[in-house]
């Protein structure tokens, strides 16, 4: 093919030398069905069948042409005949113009396409028939199907990148639904925030929250602790021990207990020790616990 | 344009990503923000939960009558009362060891401010004395 230099987009024809064809009677209806199956088609024909692509023409009785190409293949005669693959707008294979081909088209001067059993083929230009009125490229009308590489070098195809592109979008949507869902979920808290609100008004401001909080809580703290106390003081309190005195104040406290033998004294220091209160023993039957608070 | 054309397939790729990636910030971000929110609000829940029941209790406006039914736990004439608005100063005598059990559970029992709580034994009995505000 004679290098060209090219401004504008255009369509290339591709000769039967880009691909091979195979026609089979199939009762699939869609040209997608009859895609989906033609690599087993070809099945054991192509050299690299991985490298090919496939499609399809439908005929007529169910009859349908298989064409397998290689893109590759294809992209490198393009760029070798100095057509940039983006200005390719559509490439149709020469099958798709059987209906229109009546008579020899010349594509260079030692070729032609002609058709031979309905199937396009490429001939010696030498072996036509000099009497027959050759047509010319241009007298053709462009068919329905034709590839597209798009314009993109890339090296998926269309097809498996929308599909990608597809399944990201809905993803997509799903996080953004999923993210849009999380609104609104601390309903119930607010709720109740609300109606403890309601119910104490004076809590509405922060500031007299924080009065009330810090007032509160110091005074909750200590007695808290002096109660505590007090309770730890009456755990003392068992056979051979009684209490002789207590007293108690905002600070500290101290107890006085009464032990009938000094194993009673161990026992009382063992309680005291978990809370850390100061046991003294003042005699064999006295014993001051005291502490902070 | 023809650029454009030539990197069709990898700008609906690249755009179908940034869309995935965004909507992935959007719902960690949302995510975050209402987690955050939550915890907030939780927080708020769990002070003012605490500050209600604190109100309740060392807020009481019935405590004055609470402390009252103090003086009816033992015969009157074991008591000395004398409450002065919002304070209490009570001493309880001859008490026996039940006597005063009960008078110092009641006392621990109300939800007021214990300035001071002394016991003394005497003999068989025992001295409570008591002063507190609320």
């Amino acid at each position: 093919m004679p290098k060209e230099t090219l401004n504008e987009s255009v369509n290339v024809l591709v000769t039967p030398r880009h691909y091979t064809i195979k026609r089979k009677e199939l009762p699939v209806k869609y040209a997608y069905q009859a895609k989906k199956i033609a690599p087993s088609v070809f099945d054991g024909l192509l050299e690299d069948a991985e490298n090919h692509a496939y499609f399809v023409i439908k005929g007529e009785e169910g009859k349908w042409d298989f064409i397998a190409y290689n893109p590759q293949e294809i992209k490198e005669q393009l760029e070798k005949s100095g057509i940039p693959v983006e200005k390719v707008n559509k490439i149709y294979f020469a099958q798709e113009f059987a209906d229109q081909i009546d008579a020899p088209i010349h594509v260079n001067d030692e070729t032609a396409l002609s058709k031979v059993d309905d199937t396009v083929v490429l001939m010696p230009a030498s072996a036509l028939n000099e009497e027959s009125r050759p047509l010319k490229l241009s007298d053709l009308e462009n068919p329905k199907g034709g590839i597209s590489f798009r314009g993109s070098s890339s090296r998926f195809d269309f097809e498996q990148i929308a599909s990608f592109a597809a399944i990201l979008v809905l993803f997509a949507g799903m996080l953004f639904y999923e993210g849009i869902r999380y609104s609104g979920a601390d309903t119930q808290s607010k709720a109740e925030i609300e109606k403890i609100l309601n119910n104490n008004p004076s809590l509405q401001s922060k500031y007299t929250r924080e009065s009330i909080a810090d007032k509160y809580k110091s005074l909750d703290t200590q007695e808290r602790q002096k109660r505590a106390a007090v309770k730890t003081l009456s755990r003392m309190i068992f056979k051979g021990v009684t209490l002789d005195s207590l007293h108690m104040d905002t600070k500290k406290f101290n107890a006085v207990f009464h032990v009938s033998d000094k194993n009673m004294i161990e026992k009382l220091k063992q309680i005291a020790a978990k809370e850390k209160f100061t046991v003294h023993a003042k005699g064999p039957t006295t014993v001051t616990v005291e502490g902070n608070l | 344009m023809n650029l454009m054309k030539h990197y069709r397939n990898e700008l609906i790729l690249g755009a179908a990503i940034l869309l995935f990636l965004a909507a992935l910030l959007f719902k960690y971000e949302r995510k975050t923000e209402v987690l955050s929110s939550q915890k907030q609000t939780q927080k708020e829940l769990t002070q003012l939960r605490d500050l209600e029941a604190m109100k309740n209790v060392w807020g009481d406006k019935g405590i004055s009558k609470k402390v009252q039914r103090l003086q009816t736990i033992v015969p009157a004439n074991k008591v000395k009362w004398h409450k002065e608005a919002k304070k209490l100063s009570a001493s309880f005598s001859n008490l026996s060891g039940r006597e005063l059990n009960s008078a110092v559970n009641k006392i621990l029992n109300l939800p007021v401010e214990i300035e001071q709580l002394n016991i003394d034994k005497s003999g068989g009995s025992y001295r409570l004395e008591c002063k507190c505000k609320w």
